[in-house]
């Protein structure tokens, strides 16, 4: 025996925990996650409300006190005073109406097209499962972009929209604000619930329909009282993801609202961080992060209501559909019809549009490919074609080197982040972890560049100000991404389980062996998704940039953006239609890749 | 010397002790069977054994090495314990193919290549899986897979073999070879075995020494035989046997008129019927080659168990008896009375 087992040694525990810790660092890893987590998320969200009540450079007049005080000036200001209206409660209102518009159309429409898709026996249900989610794949405003091409009028300067141009001049309704706002979201957010409620729907036993029947029950008795409660879960997720994510939509109100003055919450945030009132967009960040905690909270709630019933599915019997018979002409003709509104219409206009010198006149003398590549264009800025500008280039590059090694860390973190949550003993930094890296999700992107931009605007300790380097953008897409990388990453790990990791410490390997030889090769695949994901959300992603970014850090978005604000159409449109073929293959690399479908990966 | 001692080992997550107290020897050669119902704490010993779960308190060693010891702060990862772990689900590395699972753990030894070559082909050869060396482990039965894990583990001659419920998830044509194969391989490559399982047919099939948990406590260690003949408690004798064992309320008529103690037991197959005490049939039940039967004795029922067919009938009275010395007597607290028993209708 090398060591009596009955008297105990002082410095035990301590031997004990350097002996485990240096055969398993499992738990050291979780703790330096913890502290870059606490860094990259907590930090910036405490700062931004901390903003909240804190005087301002500036305002020390307005506010009566000091900077640097105490005071609830800003607060007064956005939602008490006069101009709260303008500030606060218009766009308020708005963002609550485009958002809860958007969902309920879009799980109208995308609950029928899943339905249609997945249990009838439509013509193309194959190939539309794929196309119908294709919207899903391009960054929203490219829809916004179509839109403005199809049916500007003449409130703002440019070239005319295609409607303009063929004679009929569309009021202001119809090319800005509300409405196109809402139809737009509306077509990005179906196939999001198509995905969900599609899988549900694949998921839902038929023998379970097949009793009611039995029992005597009509279809309605059945899709009323079997299907609907069954894929409740489904349709609560598919909705607060799609209220989530519209309370921060910021480019298709920017793009369409901005010429009616419709401000919603995020582009009013936007305009009090352009004009520097740091306080009162402190206020509107809050608000925006406050309505995405509550709508998860009623999430939580309404999920525990919902998964109080298990549905105990059986194996076979799954894919069977209903026959529409004469239906199928109209069902195929409603996909079809989704299929043009969402993808061929929006994606031929932005082509046409780019090829066109004259908006809209499809004769022969009016196509040119100048704008992509043509030189000495006679105007004022941009004088070549967009893929021979060299602001482009460098945009992309930018685009490709800061989202890629956003990306390629996310992914990373997010693996580990799984390994640590389905490894570690310690329950704590589990749970930890788990809600930390979640906790982004409640945040939409824009307050979460306006935190970015209140807490490493200057220097902080040993970290220097960041703001117009690369990396507030690179740190900040990587906490955006984190809800998701670690999700995707937690699935990957307990999916594997330890079983294979644990056979290879019998058979001898340490930690590293471990990782390079069993997990990392199993997890090829994971790995790539979990970089690919945030690839295409960094690449689609327009909010955090435009807060974030300075003209030294341009990437593809922003520069869109800044074409659009130019009235460049046929150049802003290109650069979209780049992004949007960007943000397609990638997504499409995914799938390939993970052979999985994309329900998985998002919510369900 | 033991191949494995474990000392008052204790592992606590927080709440009641999942292995609370437990001492036991495994002596080296031998074939050790953890035998309980789930949640007994069985699996935590082994994989405490196996290092991949810490102990809470007590001492473990494996060898005349102390592999785990809270109190002096050893702890030995199971990277260097040298001994071997077929997990219940095989966890083979669905990367590599069969012969690469093998070859692992000696590539990680650093032995020649040669040496390696042959050492994997041999024990590829004793558990005749040579000619799925160049599958991937997706592309085999449960039966190959189980073979392929224990060779990955038999490869790098491990001082004990650990397996967790190692014919739990085979079919029962399978079991049997398994059951053989298993013995076989305990001979020939002479290896303390260790295996946990809460199939008692498992354990009495395959084991020399058998050691029953309950609640994380150890309640009976001893060889096949002696825990099916001398269980050392009520939950002892209940858990081994099957048909299970008839337990009587020793306050009930007939509990005294079988001596008395506070719970008695009779295993089904103990039971003779032809003379002695009067019963009635309530039910014949063929199980296969072998036949139950359900008698009414007052208010007790008891099941009786024969490999002849019984020519009876429901409702029908028989004559039932059973040898005192077969009678299993029981404390209040289910602990194994070992008075014999003064009285008896035999």
């Amino acid at each position: 025996m090398q060591t009596p087992y009955s008297s105990p040694l002082r410095m035990a525990p301590l031997r004990r925990a350097w002996t485990t810790l240096s055969q398993d660092p499992t738990n050291a890893i979780g703790l330096c996650l913890a502290i870059v987590f606490a860094c990259l998320i907590l930090a910036p969200v405490v700062s931004i409300l901390a903003n909240l009540f804190v005087v301002q450079v500036g305002d020390a007049r307005r506010a009566g006190a000091e900077v640097g005080g105490l005071t609830f000036y800003y607060l007064d200001r956005v939602l008490l005073s006069p101009m709260s209206r303008l500030l606060f409660w218009q766009p308020l209102a708005n963002t609550l109406v485009t958002a809860v518009c958007a969902m309920a159309a879009s799980l109208t429409i995308g609950s029928v097209l899943a339905w249609l898709l997945f249990r009838t026996d439509m013509w193309g249900r194959r190939w539309f499962s794929t196309a119908l989610i294709v919207p899903f794949m391009l960054p929203s405003w490219t829809f916004a972009l179509a839109w403005t091409t199809l049916f500007k009028n003449r409130t703002i300067g440019g070239q005319p929209g295609w409607a303009e141009a063929a004679g009929f001049s569309p009021p202001d309704w119809l090319s800005y604000g509300r409405v196109p706002i809402i139809l737009i979201l509306t077509i990005t957010y179906i196939p999001m619930v198509i995905l969900l409620v599609g899988n549900a729907l694949r998921r839902l036993d038929a023998q379970l329909e097949d009793c009611a029947r039995i029992l005597g029950a009509g279809a309605g008795t059945v899709a009323w009282q079997v299907v609907l409660p069954l894929i409740r879960p489904a349709l609560i997720s598919a909705s607060v993801l799609i209220f989530a994510d519209a309370i921060g939509e910021f480019a298709v109100p920017y793009v369409l609202g901005l010429p009616v003055q419709y401000d919603v919450l995020s582009t009013s945030l936007y305009r009090a961080i352009s004009s520097r009132q740091t306080g009162a967009a402190s206020v509107l960040a809050g608000a925006i992060m406050l309505i995405g905690v509550m709508s998860i909270c009623i999430d939580l709630y309404l999920m525990r209501e919902a998964r109080r019933f298990v549905t105990i599915g059986g194996k076979g019997a799954m894919d069977r559909v209903r026959a529409l018979g004469r239906g199928r002409y109209l069902a195929t003709g409603v996909a079809g019809g989704f299929f043009a509104v969402g993808v061929v219409v929006p994606l031929g206009v932005l082509a046409l549009s780019t090829i066109t010198h004259m908006p809209g006149r499809l004769d022969w003398g009016n196509f040119t490919l100048d704008y992509w590549i043509g030189r000495d264009l006679g105007t004022i800025a941009l004088r070549d074609g967009v893929l021979l500008s060299a602001d482009l280039w460098a945009a992309a590059w930018n685009s490709l080197r800061i989202v890629g090694l956003a990306a390629l860390a996310s992914g990373v973190l997010g693996l580990l982040v799984g390994y640590v949550v389905t490894r570690t003993e310690w329950r704590a930094l589990s749970v930890f972890l788990r809600q930390i890296a979640f906790m982004p999700y409640l945040v939409p992107g824009i307050a979460f560049a306006a935190a970015y931009l209140s807490l490493f605007a200057v220097q902080r300790g040993p970290i220097p100000a960041l703001y117009g380097t690369p990396w507030i953008l690179m740190l900040a897409l990587i906490a955006d991404q984190m809800p998701f990388a670690s999700r995707s990453g937690i699935a990957a790990m307990t999916q594997l389980g330890r079983e294979p990791e644990e056979a290879a410490r019998i058979a001898g390997a340490g930690w590293w062996r471990r990782m390079v030889s069993i997990v990392a090769p199993i997890q090829k695949g994971a790995l790539v998704a979990g970089v690919l994901m945030p690839f295409v959300a960094g690449i689609k992603s327009v909010s955090l940039f435009v807060i974030l970014a300075v003209p030294a850090t341009d990437v593809l978005a922003t520069y869109s953006l800044r074409l659009v604000d130019y009235n460049y159409t046929q150049a802003a449109n290109a650069v979209v239609l780049i992004i949007a073929l960007i943000a397609w293959g990638g997504t499409w690399a995914v799938q390939r890749l993970t052979r999985t479908g994309l329900g998985d990966g998002i919510g369900g | 010397m033991p191949a494995i001692e474990l000392t008052d080992i204790t592992k606590s997550y927080g709440g009641p002790a999942a292995v609370g107290g437990v001492t036991l020897r495994v002596e080296d050669g031998d074939f050790m069977c953890l035998l309980g119902p789930s949640g007994c704490g069985k699996t935590t010993m082994l994989r405490m054994l196996a290092g991949l779960e810490t102990a809470t308190a007590g001492r473990i060693a494996i060898g005349n090495r102390v592999v785990d010891c809270p109190a002096t702060g050893v702890f030995v990862g199971p990277e260097k314990r040298k001994l071997g772990l077929v997990f219940q689900s095989y966890a083979l590395w669905p990367h590599m193919t069969v012969a690469r699972n093998i070859e692992f753990g000696l590539r990680l030894r650093k032995i020649p290549a040669a040496q390696m070559r042959a050492e994997v082909a041999e024990v590829m050869e004793k558990l005749s899986i040579a000619k799925y060396a160049d599958r991937y482990p997706s592309q085999l039965s449960g039966g190959q897979q189980q073979r392929v894990a224990l060779a990955r583990m038999l490869a790098v001659r491990p001082d004990v073999l650990l397996l967790d419920e190692p014919l739990s998830n085979l079919d029962a044509a399978l079991r049997l070879e398994m059951r053989a194969e298993l013995r076989r391989i305990h001979e020939e490559f002479r290896t303390t075995i260790v295996f946990v399982t809460h199939d008692q047919w498992e354990a009495m099939t395959l084991a020399t020494r058998i050691a029953v948990m309950k609640d994380g406590l150890l309640q009976q260690v001893g060889t096949p035989d002696d825990i099916y003949a001398r269980p050392a408690n009520s939950f002892v004798a209940r858990f081994i046997g099957n048909p299970p064992i008839n337990m009587i309320d020793g306050a009930g008529d007939l509990g005294r008129s079988l001596g008395g103690a506070p719970l008695i037991g009779l295993r089904p197959e103990d039971i003779r019927l032809g003379h002695g005490q009067p019963a009635t049939v309530r039910s014949v039940m063929p199980t296969g080659g072998s036949w139950m039967v359900e008698l009414a004795v007052g208010v007790e029922r008891l099941l009786h168990s024969t490999q002849t067919r019984p020519d009876l009938r429901a409702g029908q009275p028989v004559l039932w008896s059973i040898a005192p010395d077969h009678l299993h007597h029981f404390d209040i607290n289910g602990s194994r009375l070992q008075r014999t028993p003064q009285l008896c209708h035999a």
